[in-house]
Formats: C-alpha cells, sequence, structure tokens
C-alpha cells in the first residue's frame, strides 16, 4: 500500500519559522516533521511514499532524496499554486489504483496509528485527542455513521479528526467532485455515503499554531533516536533518555535530564542545566549557568550565559543575550484576530530574531522573524507583527 | 579519465557493472562497454551513453564482467574506438583508463607482426600484447607487457581460459579492490561499488592485482605475494539519484548547507594545527589547484591575507608543476613553504604533479579533498577532509563550498596560533563560521527570484562577471560556471580592471554581472558599475541585504541575507550556481553532462 504526505502548503500561522522551509521541516524533537511521519510510514511497512511538495520544495527533497536512506521509496508530486489540500491529494493519487493513506504534513503521530490504519480492512478515518481545536474538524457518530463537524470550535476533550484516514480512490474521487476546495469540507459531504471506521491515534499532535511546537516537541521526544558521540567533559550528569550529535562539547558541571535530543556541534555550559524535553539542533552554543526546560531551540542559536528558557521556541539563529528570560505566565494572547490561552508558554521566537541581553520577555509572546529586543527590555506583546 | 569497473562472484554480473558503471559516468560519456564470459568472450561497446550500450545489450548469466565508460583521448568517440579491446581471436578482454604514451613504437612493431587493428585508440595494443605473450598465466602475460608500455594507466584484463579472474595494475591513475562475500571488485573509485561492500584495498603503483570470488592476490612485479591492508571506509548512504530534483546539479546545489555541516564537524575539531603538523612558524604559503578549486584557493588567499598576514600566492596545477623552483615569498629558509593543494577527487593529475613537485623542493604540502583514501591524501603530509558526499553533477558546487570553508577555518586557526587573533576574537569567527549554512539555506529559498533572472541572460552571446576583492574570485567562479554549463560565453574581471581593455566589447547586449558587498571596496565598486551603465549594458547586481544605492543603479538584483562581508563569498556563490543553473535548464543544455567534459581529470 502507498501514502500520500501533503505538505505543499505555506502555513501562515507557523510564519514565522517558515521563510525557510515549508511547515513539514520545522524540526520537532531535532527532527523535521515529515521526518517522523516517513519513518512512521516505513516502519509501519508502507514504504511506497507520494510527498505533494509545493512551497520551498526544494528543502523537502534534498532532505529526502529518493528515501532510500529512509529504508522507503519516494517520489514527488508538485503542487505548484496554493489550490487548497483538495487538489494536493488529486495531484498525489495520479499514480495509485486502489487504496491509500493520506497523511496531511501537519500532524504529528506515532508508528503504532500507520500500522494499525494499514492492518484494518476498509477505510478508515484517524482520530486522536488534543488540547485544541483542530483544523480538520470534529468527529461525531452519529447513527453508527461518522460525520465531521466544526461545530464546536472549544471542543477540549472530544474526538477531533487528524485529517490522516485511509481511502479507496473510488472514495478520493467522490470526494473531488464535492464543492469544497479542502479534505475536511468534502468529507462533510460524503462521510455519511461511506462507512468509514474510526480508528483512535496512540500519540497525535496537530502542529498548526506557534505553541504546538512545544507540546508537540514533548510528544516527539517519545521516539528520541538514541545516539552520542559528543565530547563529556567531568562532573556533568546526564540522566534519561538523551541524545547528543557529532562534534558537540558538553562542559563541566552541566545537568541534563532527558528526554533530550542535541544536534551536532553545539557548545553547551560550563554549569547549564537542559531537560527535560528539550530539543537543540546544531551548531547551538549555550553559555554557562543557563536553564532550558521544555523548549525547542532550533540550529544555530547562541545562548549568552544566565539565560532561561521555560515552554519556548528559538528558531534558526536566534540570537539570545545574557541574562535574558523568557518564561510562562497566565495570560490571554490574540493570535491571527482569535484569542488563546497559553498560561503554560514562554516565548515563541521566529529566525534569527536578536533579543538583547537582560531582556524579559512575557509568557506567550511571539515574535515575527528577524526581530529585535533590545537590552533590558520587557516585551509584552501578544501579537504577531506587532514587534516593539 | 574513463571509468572502469570489475566483478566475478556467485551472481550474475552483468547488472552489478552496469549499476556501478553508471556511478563512475562522472569520468567520461563518450562511449561504453562491457566484456563477459560466456564460454567465451562477449563484448558489447556503444558511442554515446551508457543507456545506450545497455539497450543493446541480451540478459546474460556470466558471473564475471569488466565495463568502461570512456572520455576520449586517442581516436574520436565511437563504437570502435569504445572499449573493452581485444585481440584478434578475442581471447583477451581489456579496459584502459589513461594514456599510453609509447603506442605508436608498439603499434607499428605489431603491425609488421601481421596485426590488424581495429581502432585508433591508444589502448588496442594492450590485448595484443597480452595475448603475445600468454601461455597459461594471465598474470605474467600482464607482468610482461607491463615492460613494453610507458604512460600512466589503470588496466584490467580478463582471459576466455578463467571464467572466475580478473586482473589489473595501475600506474598514476586510480584503482581500488573491493572486497565481498564469495565476490570482490575492482574499480575506479570507492563510490562505485559501496552499494556491495566497504571492504577496500587501495594498491600502490606496478603492484599486480589478482582478483576471484574468493581471493585477491597483491603480487609485485617479481610475482612474489605481498601483504596488504584492507581499510574499511565509511558507510555511504547518501544515493546517487536525482530525487524529485530535474538535475544532479540542482540536487547538488541544495544540498550545500548540508555539506557545510557535515564538513564543520571535521574542521571545528581541537588542536586541528598539529593533526596538520602545522604547528610551526609559516613564512610563506602557496595554494595550488585546478579549475573551481582554483578559485577557491583565490578566495582562500584573501581571507588568509587578512587574517594572518601570511603573503599567499596561488597557481594553476599545470603551470606551478613545470614552474622553476624559487624560494618561498618569505625567503627564509628556516620557515619552510607551505603548499596547499586542492583536488575534489583526489586524482587530478596536474595536481598531484604538483604535490611531488612541492615535496621534492622540500615544502610542507596539505591537501585539501573530498574523497577519502584517494591518491593525494596518500603522498602529502596532512589532509583536510571535505564532507560533500560524492559529486555527480560535472560543474563543481558543493565541493566549491566546503573548499572555501576548509580555507576559513584553517585561516582562523593559523592567525590564532600566529597571535593576529585573540582567543574571543578566534571565537567569533568560529561562530561566524557556523552561521554559513543557515546563509546558504537563505539564498537557496530565495530560488524564484534568481530565476527570475533568466530572461536577462538567456538571449546574450556574452556575459560579464565582475567583482572586487574577496569577490573577485567569485567572478571569475560565476563566469566558469556559466560557461562550462549553458555554453554561453563568459568572462570573470576584477572590476577596476574593465577600463583597461573588456570595456570596448560592452554594449545593450552584454549583460554585466556585479557583486557588490560593502567591504572597503564598495563605493570603487559602485563607480564601476555607473560606467558600466554609461556604455548602456544591463548590469545585474548582487548587494548586500539593506543596501539602498545598488536598487537606484542596477537595471536588476538580488538581496543576499545579513552576512559579514568576508563571508559573502558563500551565500554569493550560491547565487551564482544557481543563476547559471537556471540559465542552462532555460536553454536546455545537458547540464550535468557538459560536452567534452569529464568530472576528474585524470589527464594532463
Amino acid at each position: 500500500m502507498k501514502a500520500v504526505i501533503l505538505t505543499a502548503g505555506e502555513g501562515a500561522r507557523l510564519g514565522s519559522w517558515t521563510s525557510n522551509r515549508p511547515k513539514g521541516m520545522i524540526p520537532l524533537g531535532n527532527r523535521p516533521i515529515l521526518d517522523h511521519l516517513v519513518r512512521g510510514l516505513v516502519s509501519a511497512g508502507i514504504t511506497e511514499i507520494n510527498i505533494v511538495v509545493g512551497y520551498a520544495r526544494n528543502s523537502v527533497m534534498s532532505y529526502f532524496g529518493d528515501g532510500s536512506s529512509f529504508g522507503g521509496k519516494i517520489n514527488y508530486c508538485f503542487q505548484d499554486k496554493p489550490t487548497g489540500t483538495l487538489d494536493a491529494m488529486k495531484i498525489g493519487m495520479s499514480d495509485i489504483e486502489d487504496e491509500f493513506i493520506l497523511v496531511p504534513g501537519d500532524n504529528y503521530v506515532s508508528a503504532s496509528s500507520f500500522l494499525s490504519m494499514k492492518d484494518y480492512d476498509g477505510e478508515a478515518l484517524l482520530s486522536g485527542q488534543a488540547e485544541r481545536w483542530s483544523k480538520w474538524g470534529e468527529i461525531e457518530i452519529r447513527k453508527g455513521n461518522p460525520t465531521i463537524t466544526f461545530d464546536n470550535p472549544d471542543a477540549y476533550g472530544r474526538i477531533h479528526f487528524t485529517g490522516i484516514m485511509k481511502l479507496k480512490r473510488q472514495t478520493a474521487e467522490k470526494m473531488l467532485l464535492s464543492s469544497g476546495r479542502h479534505i475536511g469540507e468534502s468529507l462533510q459531504e460524503i462521510a455519511s455515503q461511506t462507512s468509514f471506521e474510526v480508528l483512535k491515534a496512540e500519540y497525535w499532535h496537530n502542529i498548526v499554531y506557534p505553541w504546538d511546537l512545544i507540546s508537540g516537541n514533548r510528544m516527539a521526544l517519545r521516539d528520541n533516536l538514541l545516539f552520542r558521540s559528543a565530547k563529556i567533559e567531568k562532573n556533568v550528569v546526564i540522566k534519561g533518555e538523551v541524545s547528543i550529535g557529532k562534534g558537540t562539547v558538553i562542559r563541566s558541571g552541566s545537568y541534563i535530564l532527558g528526554p533530550v535530543s542535541i544536534g551536532e556541534g553545539c557548545d553547551i555550559g560550563p554549569n547549564s542545566v537542559i531537560g527535560s524535553a528539550v530539543s537543540i539542533g546544531n551548531n547551538v552554543i549555550v553559555g554557562p549557568f543557563s536553564e532550558i526546560v521544555d523548549s525547542v531551540v532550533m540550529s544555530n542559536c547562541d545562548l549568552g550565559s544566565y539565560t532561561s528558557l521555560k515552554g519556548s521556541v528559538l528558531g534558526s539563529g536566534v540570537s539570545f543575550g545574557s541574562h535574558s528570560i523568557a518564561i510562562p505566565s497566565t495570560r490571554n494572547i490574540m493570535y491571527f484576530d482569535k484569542e488563546f490561552s497559553v498560561s503554560d508558554r514562554g516565548a515563541m521566537i521566529g529566525d534569527d530574531c536578536i533579543i538583547g541581553s537582560r531582556a524579559t520577555l512575557q509568557g506567550g509572546s511571539i515574535l515575527l522573524s528577524g526581530a529585535t529586543i533590545g537590552e533590558g527590555e520587557f516585551y509584552n506583546a501578544d501579537f504577531q507583527g506587532d514587534n516593539i | 579519465m574513463c571509468g572502469i569497473v570489475g566483478y566475478t562472484g556467485g551472481q550474475p554480473a552483468q547488472e552489478i557493472v552496469l549499476e556501478s558503471l553508471k556511478k563512475l559516468e562522472y569520468r567520461g560519456y563518450d562511449s561504453s562497454g562491457i566484456a563477459m564470459h560466456e564460454d567465451k568472450l562477449v563484448i558489447y561497446k556503444k558511442e554515446g551513453p551508457i543507456e545506450n550500450m545497455e539497450a543493446e545489450l541480451p540478459k546474460s548469466k556470466s558471473t564475471l564482467a569488466i565495463a568502461h565508460t570512456r572520455w576520449a583521448t586517442h581516436g574520436a568517440p565511437s563504437d570502435a574506438n569504445a572499449h573493452p579491446h581485444s585481440d584478434e581471436e578475442v581471447s583477451v578482454a581489456v579496459v584502459h583508463n589513461g594514456t599510453i604514451d609509447n603506442y605508436l613504437e608498439i603499434k607499428e612493431s605489431l603491425e609488421a607482426e601481421g596485426h590488424n587493428f581495429k581502432s585508433d585508440s591508444d589502448s588496442e595494443i594492450l590485448p595484443l600484447l597480452i595475448s603475445k605473450y600468454y601461455s597459461g598465466n594471465l598474470v605474467e602475460a600482464v607482468n610482461r607487457t607491463l615492460d613494453d608500455i610507458h604512460g600512466i594507466f589503470t588496466i584490467a584484463a580478463i582471459h576466455k581460459d578463467n571464467p572466475d579472474e580478473i586482473v589489473a595494475v595501475r600506474n598514476e591513475t586510480p584503482l581500488v579492490v573491493g572486497l565481498g562475500n564469495s565476490e570482490n571488485f575492482v574499480s575506479s573509485d570507492i563510490y562505485a561499488i559501496l552499494k556491495y561492500t566497504q571492504e577496500i584495498v587501495y594498491p600502490e603503483d606496478y603492484q599486480i592485482i589478482r582478483v576471484t570470488s574468493d581471493t585477491v592476490e597483491v603480487l609485485d612485479r617479481d610475482l612474489n605475494l605481498l601483504d596488504y591492508t584492507v581499510e574499511t571506509v565509511e558507510k555511504y548512504t547518501e544515493v546517487a539519484e536525482k530525487g524529485g530534483f530535474e538535475h544532479f546539479m540542482l540536487k547538488e546545489i541544495f544540498e550545500q548547507p548540508k555539506a557545510l555541516q557535515d564538513s564543520l564537524n571535521e574542521l571545528l575539531v581541537e588542536s586541528p594545527l598539529e593533526r596538520l603538523g602545522l604547528d610551526w612558524k609559516i613564512g610563506s604559503m602557496s595554494i595550488v589547484a585546478c579549475g573551481t578549486s582554483y578559485h577557491a584557493g583565490l578566495v582562500g588567499k584573501y581571507v588568509i591575507e587578512q587574517l594572518t598576514a601570511i603573503p599567499v600566492s596561488v597557481s594553476y596545477s599545470s603551470e606551478f608543476r613545470y614552474a622553476a623552483p624559487v624560494q618561498g615569498v618569505g625567503g627564509l629558509l628556516s620557515s619552510r613553504p607551505l603548499v596547499i593543494l586542492i583536488s575534489q577527487s583526489g586524482e587530478t593529475a596536474d595536481t598531484l604533479a604538483a604535490a611531488r613537485a612541492a615535496k621534492q623542493q622540500g615544502c610542507h604540502t596539505i591537501a585539501i579533498c573530498n574523497v577519502p583514501g584517494s591518491r593525494i591524501t596518500r603522498e602529502v603530509d596532512g589532509v583536510i577532509i571535505t564532507k560533500s558526499g560524492q559529486e555527480i553533477g560535472v560543474a563543481a558546487t558543493k565541493t566549491f563550498m566546503t573548499q572555501m570553508q576548509a580555507l576559513y577555518a584553517l585561516a582562523v586557526n593559523l592567525a590564532f596560533n600566529s597571535g593576529s587573533l585573540d582567543h574571543p576574537q578566534s571565537k567569533l569567527w568560529e561562530s561566524e563560521i557556523r552561521k554559513i549554512p543557515s546563509k546558504v539555506s537563505q539564498v537557496l529559498n530565495n530560488c524564484e527570484s534568481i530565476r527570475a533572472l533568466v530572461p536577462h541572460l538567456v538571449k546574450s552571446e556574452s556575459v560579464f562577471f565582475i567583482g572586487r576583492n574577496i569577490n573577485y574570485p567569485l567572478a571569475l567562479e560565476g563566469a566558469l560556471k556559466l560557461k562550462e554549463i549553458s555554453y554561453i560565453h563568459a568572462e570573470g574581471y576584477p572590476a577596476g580592471e574593465l577600463k583597461h581593455g573588456p570595456l570596448a566589447l560592452l554594449s545593450k547586449d552584454t549583460p554585466v554581472v556585479a557583486i557588490a558587498v560593502q567591504d572597503h571596496t564598495y563605493s570603487k565598486l559602485i563607480s564601476n558599475i555607473e560606467e558600466i551603465s554609461a556604455r548602456k549594458a544591463p548590469v545585474i547586481t548582487v548587494a548586500q541585504k539593506g543596501d539602498q544605492l545598488v536598487p537606484k543603479i542596477s537595471d536588476h538584483f538580488f538581496e543576499l541575507p545579513d552576512i559579514d562581508p568576508v563571508l559573502s563569498p558563500f551565500p554569493v556563490a550560491a547565487f551564482l550556481q544557481l543563476l547559471s543553473y537556471y540559465v542552462a535548464d532555460e536553454l536546455g543544455t545537458e547540464i550535468d553532462k557538459p560536452r567534452n567534459l569529464a568530472k576528474s581529470v585524470t589527464v594532463e
């Protein structure tokens, strides 16, 4: 059986991290979201994968190549214009004759879900539980048949549709005839005429908003690829599942509590605390006496001494000055004209931002890529575009 | 230059050998051929790419095969001149990479003995000689043949009497032996056979190699068995497939951030200079290379001189090796001159010869090379390996980037060692070097705006590239990339030199690509652009982020990411590569295999 991964869109709501990559290439647990999906599919025995690429396609193609180093066979399909997810599916299924698994590229999902979808004899929708609204809608089961609704945007604890499904070609063709441009809309129209089973995902996280990167990272570190080839100085404590890449140096007195994934060529400490639930990309410098907890630090960041990060995201190439802090505080923020409660989040900092020393970023702050915060400033803007 | 591969073992050889041969196509692609053993020897060969030959090939069960892909030196590309060659009775088949200097002499004497030649190739004398000396032992016949021939060569031969034996020998040109499980390989490089084995033997010149399914023997010229070491090379996972990209060159351009990242870990190690044997006071330095590597060397000159104040001269290998030995620029014999040799393949004939000449003159030699275990790495005093992975497109892209990166890292280390950079400064430089991969990514992600410049170049018969200071070599590289893949005539110039001649060639039909970064030469470059515009030549300028002036005075412009001018060659290179690529793509040329060129230049 084949799979079709959709990753042609730009991901506007994650725009601070997508100027250099499509959304699917944002790292969670130190690997691109798509890396988790491809490896998950391959380990479930689904090795033939069509990836529909569009925005920043080259970064996807140069990462995966023909798929052989991931144990699969990847074929690329091109969606040149943003004509919607339904059209993307049409482009991706052109060479598929029978059934296939459709995977929108903005999900983190564990490999076990792919296995249960593959093994199920018939058509199926994958559901999951989420803290927040899923863009794919909610699944309600009426008279035995599942239906998709978008009526309860705050549907906490309900069954959400993940956008992942197993389809027969005929059903997919029916969806293409529907009036909408998106998969959720067309499913709303045809779900009642088709007998879908609803399967439940073991671990699933929809990656749509900046704060999803933090909780998505926590989840993705569950399948931390374990490797350790760093130089560890004396008196370093490492506990739990910790992977550290080539050329990295962990300096004396540092304390690392897994799950943590640290990339190649980093320089950590001395006397810094990392973890738990932290991903650090390649070539990151973490100065002495810093503490990083529950955060994503992407490649090429430079953190000064005495920095404190909790529940935060640092995009690639961020410079974060000495004595600066980004830790959670309780408040609601506005994002894309909607109000969100993000009480457990620190700052979400876009690529290439420069944060001066002794700066304080209030919980829930979101910074567009390339923004600058001056020395000693207090920043609490909660609305994208409002950089200082 | 040519590529050779051979297999003997338990499996049908044809498929294995063809797959390996395709990975050697970068060494030449004029014609190709294969010889197999089906009770007798059978040979198929064809002009053109390997697919032409493959199309005519019947399935064979032979478990022995040798094959060849050719880059013509003696005799035009044709079916007859393609390898393998054989004697009249087809008892011996031979593939050959290199040139036999005294072949005319031998050919005449063989003709006098009544032999008829079927081709114009110098290689055809080899099967005739081997067959003449053959009396039941192929090793002896090859050894006897070696007495007669002069030149550079890798030869692999099979005989109809033995369906499980390949005899191979090299002089100067590459040969590796791969050890499998009840199967063994010979090949021009490791990449062609890495899929099957990582156990590699690197034979020395004039060692005779006898390979069967179960044994590999290395013999000297007196036919004594020699001990040999088997080296295990790193498993190479990156595959030679295009993976969605239209050309290898485009794929390789987009692999550059990864190549830079991978190489970085090799460069920023502790005490790198000790490892290279460089912890002494260097008085002067020469960088020696060919083609694109030479341009990387020129960039290296600027950065090394700026950081260390050690004088650096840069030479083409083909000139350096024949130059008269002069006292190092430093003048003092106590400060031994350093020679840095740059070769992607590590097999470039002229660069190898230059390395030997330098050693002979008492210089300390360092090689920057992309192929571990290659020839040059075995001959010099210190080696910096770039981790670009295999580069298949003939036009060098990712290896250029990693060569520059290696020179920058070396410059910083030398400067720290000599005291011209203190510890905080050198740390700052290191962190700047770490940022290069992401700066290159930013240019690559902007590829659509580079493609939009194509209409301004594609109809031109001639294009000029100009730059100053550290970006002058980039002007040369931009011109080289454009001409080699698009066949548009292009010249790179230091911007200040235009008015000493080339300005006479400018008109509204000769676009100029200008590199304008804000270093101490910026204002001069701006005046040069004005001079060009006054002659109505269209100007495409690549400038730094936030430059207000350039958009006003240029017809078209491209914005680089925010970067220190000294590090600008990296994003500028990415820009120039993509520009050339898109122009060539629009013109529909054979981008990965430009006419008349081959990647690894093992002839002089």
